[in-house]
C-alpha cells in the first residue's frame, strides 16, 4: 500500500505546521492582536486538523479538536468575548492538541484525563452549564454521540468491521422525503460540483458527501448527464456532480466548512430548502459558463441519457477539438456540449518531499566532487601546465561548476530554524508553571536559514538554555517587583548570521549570574583552587564545568548537575561554541555559535612545523608579513604585533598546537590576523601560506577523537589529512597558558 | 461469451485508468463485475464503472455487478449511485 500510510505521513506533516500556526496565532492574541483575521486563521488550524484526523479514524484526537474547534467557534462568531484568561487556556489545549497529535503519530501518550479535564475546561467556556459534566471524561459526553470518526480502509488488513458501518445511517427513503416537506427550515440542497484537481489532489467526493451525513442525514442524487462514453473518458478528470439534500440542524457556515478542505477545487452551492436538482445545476451553469451571449440553442437536452438539462462536460483534459464524435446512437449529445471549463492537469504540485537520505546521500556526493577536483588541479599544477591553457582554465570552470553544485545542494538541505523555535513557547509555558515564574518569550530571527543536520542538534541546547534562563535567571514575580521589574520575565530567543556561523542567543531579564554565589560553589566542590583570581567572565564560564550546579534543592526543571556542561559538550561536537554574558540584576546571555553547514568550509590552507594546516577563511580578516619593528615582547615568552592602532597577541599556532616546541622568529613567516567569535582579534603566526581552498570537513571526534584547538578535519587534493583550525579554542588555548595537568585549576577541567 | 472483471480493494486515483482500460478492452462481451473485494470506492472509478454501465447498455450487452462487499453498496448509495449502477432487484433486495 502505502498510499494511505504516505498520505498519513503528510497529514502529519501538515499537523506540524498547522500546530505551530495555531501556536503563533495564540500568542499573537496574548499580545492583542486578536483581530478577525488572526481567530479565523487559529481556527482553521484546528478545523484542519480535525478534519485530516478524521479521515484516518483517530478518534481522541477528533474529539478533542472538536471541543477546541467548538469553542474557537463561539470565538470567532463574538459569542464569547476573547480575554487574556481565555487565551491562556486556549494555549494549553494547543498543548494538549499537539500531545494527541503525537500520540496518533505513535509518538507518545496522552494524558487522557487531563485532556477529558481541559475538554470540560473548554466546553465550560462556551456552554457554561456544560461544566457540570467536567468530571466526565470527554468520551462519555453526550454530545459527541453520532460523531464518530470515518475510517478509510486501505489495503492494509484492516479489519472489515472498520468499514462503513460506524457511520450515521442516513435516510434513503424517498417517501421520507415527502414527511420531510412540513421541516423545510432544516433541509438545504448542496450542490457539489467538484473539479479534477480535487481527484487529483486525493480528495474524494466520498469522503465530502460522508462529512455532511455528519450534520445529518443525506439524501444525495448524482448526475452523469457530462460523463462522456466509456472510450473518451479521461479516468482521471471529474465529470459526475452531485445534488445532496441535507437535514440539519446546523447553519450554512457548518455545511461549508465541510468542504474547507476542497476549497477552489470543488464548486459548491448551498440553498436552503428542497431545490429541484436541475433549478440548480442551472445555477451553477450560469456561473460556470464565461459567456452568457455565447449561442446556447446547442440542443443540449436532447442528450437521451439525461434526465435533467445537463451541463456541458466538468472538465476536458484534451484540448476542445478533440471533443470526440459520440456513438452513433446518441449524435446530439456531446459535439452539442459547449465545455463549461477546460482543465488542463497541471504539473502537479509545486514543491515536493524528498527522502533526506538522498540530499545527505547527494551532498556526500558532492564533497567527494571536491575533493576530486581539487585533486586534478593539484596533479595539474604538480605537471606545470599554464594558467592560460585550456586544460587549466577548463579546470577553472570545473571548479566554478563545482562550487555552484555545491551551493545548489547546500541550499536544498538549507531550513530555517523556525522548526526549532515552534516548540519553544509550550516549553516556556511548561517551564514556567513548574517553576511558578512569569515568563515571556520573544523569538526573534526564526527564518534564519541552517543546514538541517545543524538543526536537529540545536533543539536540545536550545531546550537547556530556556530552561535554564527561566529556572535559574529568572526571579520569582514577588521578587521582580520588589526589584522595580515587570513581574513576568522576557526571554529573548533569537537566531542570526555571524561572519559564517549561526549564532542562537538566549537571554533573560532576571537576576543575572551571582557570582560570589557561582564561586563559593565552584571551591566547595573542588573545581578550582580557592586562591585562584578570576575575571567576571571567569566565573561566569565556571558554570559549564562538569558536576556544577547552583541549585540547592534538584527542580523538575533543571539543575540535576548534568547542565550546562551538557550543553557545552554537544555544541562543541558541532564544532560550535557556547560563552555567557551577565549582568547582575539585568540578567544573562547565553551565546551559542554553530558553523552553518557540516559539510564544506571555505578555508585558507597554511604550513606549519611541517604539518598543512587549515584556517577558516570567515574567521580572517587579513595576512601580512610582520617587520620586526611591529614585533613587541610582552611577558616572558609572549609578544603582541602592532597592527595599524592597536597590539594583538601574536600566536604561534605550531607552539600552541605542540608542533614545535621554540618559536621561529615570527618575521620569518606569515602572520594572518583573524576575530574569534566574541570580536577578540588575534595574529597566528604560520610559516608559509599555499592559498584559499574550499575544503570538505570530515569529522575529527568520529574517526578519531576531540582535539582541542581542531574544530575537524579534511582531506587535500593530494590525499593528506589536514587538520582544520579552531581559531577560538586557540585564541582561549594561548590566553590560558600552557596546559599543567597537574593543576586542578579550571584550565584542567575544562 | 462472458468476461469479468474483479475490482480491487482500492478504488482511487490510481485504479480508475487501469479500471477504464479493462472495461474498454473487454467491450462488446457480457461482463460480471465482480466487487467482493472493494472497500474503497472513489469518485473516479464511480464514474468509470457508471460510464461503462451505460456502454454495455449502448451495445445491449449484459453488465453485471456480483456479490458486492458492503462497503461497496454502502458507498454505491452514498454517492446515490445505486440506482444507476445496480439492477432494481438488487437494490431492492439489499435496501
Amino acid at each position: 500500500m502505502d498510499e494511505l500510510e504516505a498520505i498519513k505521513v503528510t497529514f502529519f506533516q501538515e499537523c506540524e505546521e498547522l500546530l505551530a500556526d495555531l501556536e503563533g496565532g495564540l500568542l499573537a492574541m496574548q499580545d492583542g492582536n486578536d483581530d478577525g483575521d488572526t481567530v479565523n486563521a487559529v481556527f482553521r488550524a484546528v478545523h484542519s486538523i480535525k478534519g485530516g484526523a478524521g479521515a484516518f479514524g483517530l478518534e481522541p484526537l477528533v474529539r478533542f479538536a472538536h471541543v477546541f474547534e467548538t469553542l474557537l467557534d463561539a470565538l470567532r462568531s463574538n459569542e464569547i468575548p476573547g480575554t487574556a484568561d481565555l487565551t491562556a487556556v486556549l494555549l494549553r489545549a494547543s498543548d494538549v492538541l499537539a500531545d494527541h497529535v503525537s500520540a496518533a503519530r505513535g509518538l507518545g501518550m496522552v494524558d487522557m484525563d487531563a485532556s477529558a479535564a481541559m475538554a470540560a475546561e473548554l466546553k465550560a467556556w462556551t456552554d457554561p452549564s456544560a461544566a457540570a459534566v467536567a468530571a466526565a471524561p470527554v468520551e462519555d459526553a453526550p454530545e459527541f454521540e453520532g460523531f464518530t470518526p470515518i475510517v478509510i480502509s486501505g489495503d492494509d488488513g484492516m479489519d472489515d468491521d472498520d468499514l462503513g458501518f460506524d457511520f450515521q445511517p442516513m435516510t434513503i427513503s424517498l417517501d421520507a422525503q415527502a414527511a420531510d416537506v412540513a421541516v423545510l427550515d432544516n433541509v438545504w440542497t448542496v450542490s457539489i460540483r467538484p473539479k479534477s484537481d480535487l481527484y487529483r489532489k486525493a480528495n474524494e467526493t466520498g469522503l465530502l458527501l460522508r462529512e455532511l451525513a455528519r450534520l445529518g442525514p443525506i439524501q444525495a442524487t448524482l448526475d452523469d448527464s457530462a460523463l462522456p462514453t466509456l472510450e473518451f473518458l479521461d479516468a482521471e478528470a471529474a465529470y459526475v456532480t452531485w445534488s445532496v439534500r441535507l437535514e440539519t440542524e446546523q447553519g450554512e457556515e457548518a455545511i461549508r466548512e465541510v468542504f474547507e478542505f476542497v476549497d477552489g477545487d470543488c464548486e459548491l452551492e448551498i440553498t436552503r430548502g428542497e431545490a429541484p436538482v436541475a433549478d440548480v445545476l442551472a445555477s451553477l451553469m450560469e456561473v460556470a459558463l464565461p459567456e452568457p451571449a455565447a449561442p446556447v440553442e446547442a440542443p443540449i437536452a436532447v442528450a437521451p441519457v439525461a434526465e435533467v438539462a445537463p451541463p456541458a462536460p466538468v472538465a476536458v483534459s484534451a484540448p476542445v477539438p478533440a471533443t470526440p464524435p459520440v456513438a452513433a446512437n446518441a449524435p446530439a449529445a456531446a459535439p452539442a456540449a459547449k465545455p463549461a471549463q477546460i482543465e488542463v492537469p497541471g504539473p502537479g504540485q509545486s514543491v515536493i518531499r524528498v527522502d533526506p537520505e538522498r540530499i545527505d546521500r547527494l551532498i556526500d556526493l558532492v564533497g567527494e566532487l571536491v575533493i576530486n577536483q581539487a585533486m586534478l588541479a593539484q596533479r595539474v599544477g604538480e605537471y606545470g601546465i599554464a594558467p592560460s591553457s585550456n586544460l587549466a582554465m577548463g579546470l577553472d570552470e570545473l571548479e566554478q561548476l563545482t562550487r555552484e553544485i555545491q551551493d545548489s545542494v547546500m541550499a536544498i538541505r538549507a531550513q530555517p530554524v523556525k522548526s526549532v523555535f515552534q516548540r519553544m513557547p509550550r516549553l516556556v509555558r511548561e517551564v514556567a508553571n513548574m517553576t511558578g515564574k512569569q515568563a515571556r518569550l520573544v523569538m526573534d530571527g526564526e527564518n534564519t536559514e541552517v543546514d538541517k543536520t545543524v538543526i536537529e542538534r540545536l533543539a536540545d541546547p536550545i531546550t537547556h538554555m530556556l530552561r535554564n534562563a527561566i529556572d535559574h535567571g529568572l526571579e520569582s514575580p514577588e521578587e521582580r517587583k520588589a526589584a522595580g521589574k515587570n513581574p513576568e520575565g522576557v526571554v529573548r530567543l533569537a537566531a542570526l548570521h555571524r561572519s559564517g556561523r549561526i549564532v542562537i542567543e538566549v537571554q533573560d531579564d532576571g537576576r543575572g549570574i551571582n557570582r560570589e554565589r557561582v564561586l563559593s560553589i565552584a571551591v566547595k566542590k573542588g573545581l578550582i583552587s580557592p586562591d585562584l583570581t578570576l575575571t567576571d567572565e571567569e566565573i561566569d564560564n565556571l558554570i559549564f564545568l562538569p558536576g556544577f550546579s547552583t541549585a540547592d534543592k534538584i527542580s523538575d526543571v533543571s539543575g540535576r548537575g548534568v547542565g550546562m556542561d551538557v550543553v557545552k559538550r554537544s555544541v562543541q561536537a558541532l564544532g560550535g561554541r557556547i560563552s555567557i554574558a551577565s549582568r547582575p540584576g539585568l540578567g544573562s546571555t547565553f551565546t551559542l555559535s554553530l558553523p552553518l553547514t557540516l559539510a564544506v568550509l571555505d578555508g585558507m590552507v597554511v604550513d606549519v612545523a611541517g604539518e598543512t594546516l587549515v584556517i577558516p577563511l570567515a574567521c580572517i580578516v587579513e595576512s601580512l608579513r610582520p617587520k620586526a619593528e611591529e614585533i613587541r615582547p610582552l611577558g616572558p615568552t609572549g609578544s603582541v604585533l602592532a597592527v595599524r592602532d592597536s597590539f594583538v597577541p601574536l600566536i604561534d599556532v605550531g607552539l600552541t598546537l605542540n608542533y614545535r616546541s621554540k618559536s621561529p622568529p615570527p618575521t620569518e613567516g606569515v602572520v594572518l590576523l583573524v576575530e574569534g567569535e566574541d570580536g577578540s582579534r588575534a595574529a597566528l603566526v604560520a610559516d608559509a601560506i599555499h592559498g584559499q581552498r574550499q575544503v570538505v570537513i570530515k569529522s575529527l571526534e568520529q574517526n578519531y577523537q576531540q582535539v582541542e584547538g581542531v574544530a575537524a578535519a579534511t582531506i587535500l587534493g593530494d590525499g593528506r589529512v589536514a587538520l582544520i583550525l579552531d581559531v577560538d579554542a586557540v585564541i582561549n588555548l594561548r590566553r590560558r597558558g600552557p596546559p599543567s595537568p597537574s593543576d586542578p585549576t579550571l584550565i584542567a577541567a575544562e | 461469451m462472458t468476461t469479468a472483471i474483479a475490482l480491487p480493494e482500492t478504488l482511487d486515483l490510481k485504479a480508475s485508468g487501469p479500471l477504464k482500460q479493462a472495461f474498454v478492452e473487454r467491450r462488446g462481451q457480457d461482463i460480471e463485475v465482480h466487487a467482493d473485494q472493494v472497500r474503497r470506492l472513489g469518485g473516479l472509478c464511480l464514474q468509470v464503472l457508471l460510464a461503462a454501465r451505460k456502454a454495455w447498455a449502448e451495445d445491449g450487452k449484459p453488465f453485471s455487478i456480483t456479490a458486492p462487499s458492503e462497503a461497496f453498496v454502502e458507498t454505491t448509495r452514498l454517492f446515490g449511485a445505486e440506482g444507476a449502477l445496480f439492477p432494481a432487484d438488487y437494490q431492492g433486495a439489499a435496501s
